[in-house]
């Protein structure tokens, strides 16, 4: 069970792309354990932009690195198009990560030693054989984020914005179903940022993409077509909107 | 200074505990090599010492044809002489179990008291008594290679055919601590040397020489006017032919203890100082890097107030613990193996009287080094965190990034101008990201490189020289000395042994050579011109035979070098009281030395010796023939001993075998010194990179392509570090090398391909190795908390 001050039902009433049942997680701590999730329960559709909210140590990260598949539940079951990820192995988890799910950091995470065009292609290279779908794909997707010209800038060379344009463009390079995108434009300004979330909202309204958005600025949560507020691990509410508002008419 | 930042000290060490660890283990490594080797050869030295001051050991003997023995209380009423011995000293064949034949030198003493010069040291047995006549005392090296004891019986050869004489004890003796038979044999086995030390009067009686003495030893009061003294003696035994005197740190075996010492004190400091040099690569390294990790804690101190001084005091307070536990833990080993060094080394050399004394002054120096060593390291790291504005320091470290192309013409040449692989890239440009680090781990790595060469060019050195000199200098098989000049008919009953298809003579006796102030012992080896069982190798190249000839000397390179003396200079040389000036036609370029070649006729003719010969090289007609021919040799009148080369060649191995212990060694401390540094670095490289490396795996790279990328990066470092390792290490071992020259033995340089191979394989193994725990960090590695890690 979980606290949800909301009925309302997903967008879709297909099967969900990920199912959540009785997740809880808990850190142990020396001799006190701490309870970082309890009995949550949820469903994500294709398509999808969610925007998780709620106070330091409510367990967003938390839930981000269960769905990506980067930590385990400690009961309940996280099921991906029916899958229960949570008992796959190391090297399974690893093949679901590289498979259907994206990836996007606060601060950037890009190799510092890859050009912006290297990041893309080291993410298309992990789903992609052939050497012309890598380059195909990379230089499509820098595209498709405005930096064609910079590719081959190092990150170093690249502003904030820019940086974190070229990790969502990796993030997309192996045409994941699933994207997580952890306080993306937490270490943007306000301009980039909203240009940050103008794409990934194109992302999920034209792409299908399903995004979860993890952050601490309520004032985004407008963009998302489902808001989700967590306290003290637990789903605080789930709240659907149907009517989401541009990026671009977003302040901060 | 606030305690509270000294705190940190502790959990800094404690959070990089194997890192650290790593660097305590370097520091310990050069430490306790550099007490154990300091002060076992100091030990060493001083049991040295300490035998020859216990047994009255000679400033200088001199050889003569013969003597009456009443000489010996002339020399004794001259000045400056506090103590003398006459006695005889003869070479001549005795039995060995096993009915072997060896070359046995006979020394006279006196069986009612102890010599008063050179005396023995008594390990198993009794000294003689006036009662023995037929008793004789072997040295401890001859009787534990027979696995002789007191009781057994030994024939001895004399002119009256082999005497039975009853071993009364076994003994030490200072002219004998290296079984030296000559300098040009410094290093006899047991197997076919042996000395004896029989009643003088049974001795003269023996071989018909009663009352006569060939050799004198003094010890003089003065040893500032010994050689005023020398002069005096030399008056005194001028009549009676003169040979060849020899001061005590030219006596065979003290000259060879001497080298043998100071080739250790080379030791005892090249190593260590090595091993100190990667220790503060990899402490420059580390602590850059802590530096470099900690930017914001810096920063904060910065900003509550802390100082530079506070700032520096804390990183060089890190260092001081790593040099105080490695100068601790290094002290402790290397005292404790100092004295099984000492003992063993003791051991091996029959060295009788041993002094293990407490030496403060290497541990002193030890923790002292270690400090500074330390301490410099880190210097740099930390004033560079001193310097760090609070502002700039608190912000999130920047990424460390390459400019474009950096690294482009070099992946261009690993993928041979195609766009490289993936992992080539991030492998290759992690390795250019930090050049300085890479600089310092490269020449870190290098030197471990360089260290390894010395160890196994020494083997192939050694290898090189006993080819050269068994396979290309000495070309005869079987060798025999007689104790006089023998003729034309003695030359052809040995060629017409059975199994001789070539017999040579030569004549053998000691000289002095002397050019302009310098001086050396030497043996003349007089041959004929066109003999073919001695093979040079002259420096310009040149005809041998046309030199000597000429009437012109041929030096070993050991004798040129001592005498600072080249083709066309010109020597004298004294022997039985004549003076000769000869040019030097050539200098070969050979492993032993302490030779002199010279012409029969020049030796006849400007030295004035007898014609004839004293001795025999011999080629047989295969290997198996070696033996019956030695055994037809001993047959011979006055064969004083027959040498087969096969078997010197064996001694020579055997003997070198032992130094090859400490090559070993050497060659340990390197792996573990290469591993070291490389599991250093490959900690640091990864635990900075922590967030880099989970988003790699986060994305979804497979753990294999992560481990891949270390390996490739680790690869590199070390790929880079080959060729200059391998060209400083062949220059540092040919310097060493020409250090270990000596007048009688030059080791000739050699480095084989193989060992270039093998070297770089070892490290390169080293390095992959100790790359394995940070692969298994990365394995383990929790993705959802590294993926956060700023620094």
């Amino acid at each position: 069970m979980n606290d949800s001050t909301s009925d309302t039902p997903p967008l879709s009433t297909s099967a969900p792309l990920l199912d959540l049942r009785g997740v809880a997680k808990v850190f142990e701590s020396g001799q006190a354990n701490v309870t970082a999730l309890s009995d949550v329960d949820l469903a994500f559709q294709k398509g999808e932009l969610i925007v998780v909210l709620g106070p330091s140590g409510s367990g967003k990260t938390t839930l981000l690195n269960l769905l990506g598949g980067l930590d385990r539940p400690t009961s309940g079951s996280i099921a991906y198009t029916g899958i229960d990820i949570a008992t796959l192995s190391d090297r399974d988890l690893g093949r679901f990560r590289r498979e259907h799910i994206g990836f996007v950091f606060q601060f950037f995470n890009l190799i510092p030693t890859l050009t912006a065009r290297e990041n893309v292609e080291f993410a298309a290279e992990l789903v992609m054989q052939d050497r012309h779908s890598v380059d195909e794909t990379a230089e499509r997707l820098l595209n498709l984020v405005g930096l064609s010209e910079r590719s081959d800038h190092f990150p170093s060379q690249l502003s904030g914005g820019e940086q974190q344009r070229v990790a969502i463009a990796r993030a997309l390079a192996k045409d994941p179903d699933i994207l997580l995108c952890d306080e993306p434009t937490g270490n943007l300004d306000f301009r980039t940022g909203q240009q940050i979330l103008a794409l990934l909202q194109s992302l999920t309204s034209e792409r299908g993409k399903t995004c979860v958005l993890v952050t601490h600025n309520s004032a985004i949560t407008p963009i998302g077509n489902r808001a989700l507020r967590l306290r003290d691990g637990r789903v605080q509410s789930d709240e659907v909107n149907s009517e989401p508002v541009a990026a671009a008419d977003v302040e901060w | 200074m606030n305690k509270k930042i000294h705190l940190l000290v502790l959990r800094d060490i404690l959070a990089r505990r194997y890192q650290f660890g790593a660097l305590m283990v370097i520091i310990g490594l050069g430490i306790a090599v550099y007490v154990c080797l300091t002060v076992a050869f100091e030990n060493i030295g001083r049991s040295y010492d300490r035998t020859y001051r216990e047994t009255n050991f000679a400033d200088f003997t001199v050889e003569i044809d013969s003597a009456p023995a009443s000489t010996v209380e002339e020399i004794r009423g001259l000045p400056n002489v506090e103590a003398v011995v006459g006695r005889q000293v003869i070479d001549t064949g005795l039995v060995a179990p096993g009915d072997r034949l060896v070359q046995a030198r006979l020394v006279g003493v006196p069986a009612d008291r102890r010599p008063e010069v050179n005396d023995i040291v008594i390990e198993v047995g009794r000294y003689l008594q006036p009662s023995d006549t037929d008793a004789l005392l072997p040295v401890l090296a001859f009787a534990d290679f027979y696995g002789l004891k007191p009781g057994d019986t030994l024939q001895v050869q004399s002119p009256s055919g082999l005497k039975d004489f009853e071993i009364a004890g076994i003994v030490s003796s200072p002219e004998y601590l290296i079984l030296a038979e000559s300098k040009q044999d410094f290093l006899a086995s047991p197997r076919r040397f042996g000395v004896f030390f029989l009643p003088e009067t049974r001795l003269e009686q023996l071989f018909g020489r009663e009352g006569e003495i060939n050799e004198v030893g003094v010890v003089v009061s003065n040893e500032a006017a010994r050689e005023e003294t020398l002069s005096a003696v030399e008056g005194v035994l001028a009549p009676y032919g003169v040979k060849v005197a020899t001061f005590s740190e030219d006596q065979p075996s003290k000259a060879a203890t001497e080298l043998d010492l100071e080739g250790g004190r080379q030791f005892a400091t090249l190593l260590p100082a090595l091993i100190l040099a990667v220790g503060a690569f990899a402490i420059y390294i580390a602590m850059s890097r802590l530096v470099h990790a900690q930017r914001t804690i810096i920063g904060l101190f910065r900003a509550v107030g802390y100082g530079t001084v506070a700032i520096i005091g804390h990183y060089l307070l890190i260092a001081a613990v790593i040099a105080a536990a490695g100068a601790a833990g290094g002290i402790a080993v290397g005292y404790g193996l100092s004295y099984a060094l000492t003992d063993a080394y003791a051991a091996a050399l029959d060295i009788p009287l041993v002094t293990n004394e407490f030496q403060a002054v290497p541990i002193l120096v030890g923790v002292l080094v270690s400090l500074l060593v330390s301490l410099v390291a880190a210097a740099v790291p930390a004033w560079s965190a001193a310097r760090l504005l609070p502002a700039s320091a608190m912000r999130p470290s920047p990424e460390v990034a390459l400019t474009k192309g950096y690294s482009s013409q070099v992946e261009r040449v690993f993928a041979l101008g195609r766009r490289p692989p993936m992992l080539l890239r991030v492998s290759l440009r992690n390795v250019w990201r930090a050049p300085r680090r890479t600089f310092y781990t490269v020449g870190a790595i290098s030197l471990a490189l360089l260290l390894l060469v010395i160890g196994f060019s020494t083997f192939d050195s050694m290898n090189f020289t006993i080819d050269k000199q068994f396979g290309e200098t000495d070309r005869w098989d079987v060798a025999a000395a007689f104790s006089a000049s023998k003729g034309e008919d003695s030359l052809a009953e040995a060629r017409a042994i059975d199994g001789v298809t070539m017999a040579e003579p030569i004549y053998m006796t000691p000289a002095t050579a002397t050019s302009g102030s310098e001086a050396t012992n030497v043996e003349l080896l007089a041959m004929e011109p066109e003999q073919r069982l001695h093979g040079f190798d002259l420096d310009g190249g040149g005809d041998a035979g046309e030199i000597l000839t000429r009437g012109e000397v041929i030096l070993p390179t050991g004798v040129a070098d001592k005498l600072g003396v080249g083709r066309g200079d010109r020597l004298n040389i004294s022997t039985g009281g004549r003076t000769a000036s000869l040019e030097v036609g050539g200098v070969s370029n050979e492993a032993m030395g302490g030779l002199a070649y010279l012409s029969m006729a020049t030796l006849e003719g400007e030295l004035g010796l007898p014609a004839g010969f004293n001795g025999l090289l011999i080629e047989t007609a295969s290997p198996s023939k070696n033996e019956p021919v030695q055994m037809a040799l001993y047959e011979m009148a006055g064969v004083a001993g027959v040498q087969i080369k096969d078997e010197m060649r064996n001694d020579f191995q055997e003997v070198l075998a032992l130094f090859s212990v400490m090559i070993w060694f050497v060659v340990a401390f390197c792996m573990v010194m290469a591993a070291a540094i490389v599991f250093n670095t490959m900690t640091v490289n990864v635990l900075e990179r922590e967030r880099e490396i989970a988003t790699m795996r986060t994305l979804g790279s497979s753990s294999w392509f992560v481990a891949s990328a270390l390996l490739g990066e680790s690869l590199a470092l070390g790929l880079l570090a080959v060729a200059p390792g391998l060209v400083l290490g062949t220059l540092a071992s040919s310097y060493l090398m020409a250090s270990f020259q000596s007048e009688f033995f030059s080791m000739l340089f050699h480095v084989s391909t193989r060992t270039y191979v093998v070297v770089a394989s070892l490290v390169l193994a080293a390095i992959l190795v100790s790359t394995l725990p940070s692969i298994r960090h990365c394995d383990r590695m929790n993705l959802a908390e590294a993926t956060k890690v700023l620094a």
